[in-house]
């Protein structure tokens, strides 16, 4: 079958235009800027909203600011989303929730723009545990881990990263990432088994590239320059492909990204992050 | 003769002035939103009844009131937080350590306990959201409302809740978008002996049930663990136009729930639910729940006779609480805006509904004393 192509306008249009994307974005920044518009932060973040940079993760993390939201827009070139044996452009949403200093819950749902009647799906969970915490000469270690049943097999990772920040070297900030992803992954079918009238599942491990998933398969690295607090540099390999990003951290709405795929096919993300501890505003303000 | 009137002048005066001070910190409290505030003082101790419906998080509440009533003298605060009327535990000011109530405690309360002069009239502003992601020709069907209530307290923990519903979109099911009455009922909770939770719920309530609605939990403030029974017997009611329309009371919940908080983790709980959900649907349902303070977020997983769900919830107070107070009135946000999503939205898997009042197990959960000294940290 040969999906039908519209034409495609240029991006960002392209992502804004879309009605589903437009109904999501106003509600999500109606509701959540709203309520925590006092405490927006800033985050780097990969294009599935977790800590990292354009399609790599890293092992940093946010301790102080447990909920993140990200929008991120991938061309079809490097589309991770294999819909009907083909790629097409792809918009992630992306939602990050801190739960304790060493778990994250990570949840995806992707859009296709240029497909019609779709919608919105391919949901996708995992898990990040910080292993190591930074120290002098230690990196930051973290695993990241997609349980079965997952219904966006393409996203499907589980990765060991590290990653070590060098500071004061009078031209700016370097943060430096190598990592792992497992050629593998895990997934459940049902089998003959029931437990109070529910089938019964069962798990094996499948070869990544055998279901054409190109998401972070073997060794990948990635290098941030933020010669200035509010702007940053990036260039990494993905296991694949060689990307380069910009970064701009904007103090009071959180930070965008402009990434060139190959260095030549353009995207973006955008993410906001929050945190959830915090006093009442009645609280805050007595005696003020 | 005149040094026994001097003596008797002094003593009238320092009676007045305690009198006075008791006063300002009550006058200062009520000022602040606290409600049905009662003080109870002594040769060392200050006792503060108190009940702060804008406050969600009751350690929160009991910070607010150590700042607002500062130093007393050197003597020590104790703070005795009330829900719906009724108290539910002692924590002492200084550390937020828990006491139980002692019967003195609760004679106190009761002699004491202002239901007609002691609360405000309410009007509170809540959203009510439903919402169905990823339908191929309608990705974000949603029905929103918005709801203007108030709880008024007839007796002692016995409370009618009601108010009205402003309809603002509907793209989700066939409702009208008609100006019609929110959820409403008659709600009796008790808090007995510092370890037995009752509520009872009698009336109009969310996800378009009507009936009677039953809880229990037994939860001994020194442990991590307690126990719940939830049960419900529920038709299906809905408010068109012209008139109302109701099914029969034919829906019968029965559940039993086991709650336990990690002890090295003490802001996180594991839940575990067992038995019949709305629609004859058997099965059970697992909780993990974490408390930021003011927020709670939970994810969970259920696994019954109508199919599997995963999903989460959220709880939390709608910015920006308090919006317009003086003497008798108060206007403000909800305290609790909660909300659930399963990422199965085909089948009816484990489903429960809101009742307009938060459930004993999420109040409560707000209250232990684990919970509320983790966030001294």
């Amino acid at each position: 079958m040969i999906p039908s192509q519209k034409i495609k306008p240029p991006f960002p249009i392209a992502l804004l235009i879309t009605p589903e994307c437009k109904s999501i974005l106003k509600v999500w920044l109606a509701f959540f800027c709203f309520l925590f518009i006092p405490f927006i932060g800033q985050a780097q973040v990969n294009v599935l909203g977790k800590a990292g940079h354009i399609m790599t993760p890293s092992a940093k993390w946010q301790t102080d600011r447990q909920l993140g939201f990200s929008v991120a827009y991938i061309p079809q070139s490097h589309a991770i989303n294999r819909f009907m044996k083909d790629y097409y452009s792809e918009i992630i949403f992306g939602l990050r929730l801190g739960l304790t200093d060493f778990l994250e819950v990570n949840l995806n749902i992707t859009q296709l723009p240029d497909r019609d009647r779709i919608g919105i799906g391919d949901r996708h969970a995992d898990l990040r545990l910080r292993l190591f915490k930074e120290k002098k000469l230690m990196p930051d270690l973290v695993l990241i881990l997609s349980p079965p049943g997952s219904v966006s097999d393409y996203l499907g990772h589980n990765v060991i990263v590290a990653s070590k920040s060098i500071t004061d070297t009078g031209i700016g900030s370097f943060d430096y990432t190598l990592g792992y992803g497992l050629p593998y992954v895990l997934d459940s079918y049902p089998n003959n088994r029931r437990f109070l009238g529910i089938t019964g599942q069962s798990y094996k491990f499948y070869s990544k590239s055998a279901r054409n998933i190109r998401y972070l398969n073997g060794v990948f690295t990635a290098l941030t320059w933020k010669p200035i607090s509010w702007l940053g540099l990036m260039v990494e390999y993905d296991g694949e492909d060689i990307h380069g990003g910009l970064l701009l951290k904007l103090k009071e709405v959180g930070s965008i990204q402009v990434n060139a795929y190959d260095f030549k096919n353009l995207g973006a993300a955008f993410n906001l992050s929050f945190p959830l501890q915090f006093e009442s505003r009645e609280l805050r303000r007595y005696g003020k | 003769m005149v040094n026994k009137f001097f003596f008797s002048f002094v003593l009238l005066l320092h009676l007045c002035s305690l009198v006075s001070a008791q006063h300002g910190v009550r006058a200062r409290l009520y000022e602040n939103g606290f409600e049905n505030v009662m003080l109870n003082e002594s040769n060392d101790t200050l006792e503060v009844y108190f009940e702060h419906r804008t406050f969600r998080n009751p350690y929160q509440s009991m910070v607010f009131a150590n700042k607002i009533i500062g130093d007393v003298g050197g003597k020590a605060i104790f703070f005795i937080p009330a829900y719906h009327n009724q108290p539910i535990g002692k924590f002492s000011g200084n550390d937020f350590g828990f006491h139980d109530l002692s019967k003195e405690n609760t004679l106190f309360f009761n002699e004491n306990n202002e239901i007609n002069k002691g609360y405000r009239f309410h009007v509170r502003i809540s959203p009510d959201f439903s919402a169905r992601f990823g339908k191929f020709d309608d990705p974000f069907q949603n029905k929103t409302n918005l709801i203007l209530d108030t709880r008024i307290y007839l007796f002692s923990g016995v409370s009618l809740h009601t108010g009205v519903l402003l309809p603002i979109t509907n793209n989700l099911d066939a409702q009208e978008k008609n100006i019609r009455l929110a959820p409403s009922h008659l709600h009796l909770f008790r808090a007995v002996e510092n370890r037995h939770f009752y509520s009872i719920t009698g009336g109009l309530f969310f996800f378009d049930r009507y009936g009677l609605d039953f809880q229990y939990r037994y939860m001994p403030m020194d442990k991590n663990w307690s126990l719940g029974v939830e049960s419900s017997l529920t038709g299906f009611y809905f408010l068109p136009k012209s008139g109302v329309y109701m099914n029969r009371l034919d829906e019968f919940t029965f559940l039993l729930n086991y709650e336990y908080r990690l002890p090295r983790l003490p802001s996180i709980s594991l839940g575990l639910t067992a038995g019949q959900f709305l629609f004859n649907d058997k099965g059970l349902r697992g909780d993990l729940i974490k408390q930021y303070g003011n927020i709670d977020i939970g994810l969970y997983g259920a696994m019954t006779e109508n199919g599997l769900n995963v999903g989460f919830q959220f709880a939390f107070p709608l910015f920006p609480g308090k919006i317009l107070r003086n003497r008798n009135f108060e206007l403000r946000s909800t305290e609790e805006f909660r909300w659930e999503y399963g990422y199965n939205n085909v089948d009816i898997v484990a489903r429960k509904f809101r009742l307009g009042t938060p459930r004993l197990q999420d109040v409560l959960r707000q209250y232990h004393p684990k919970f509320i000294r983790s966030q001294r940290l």
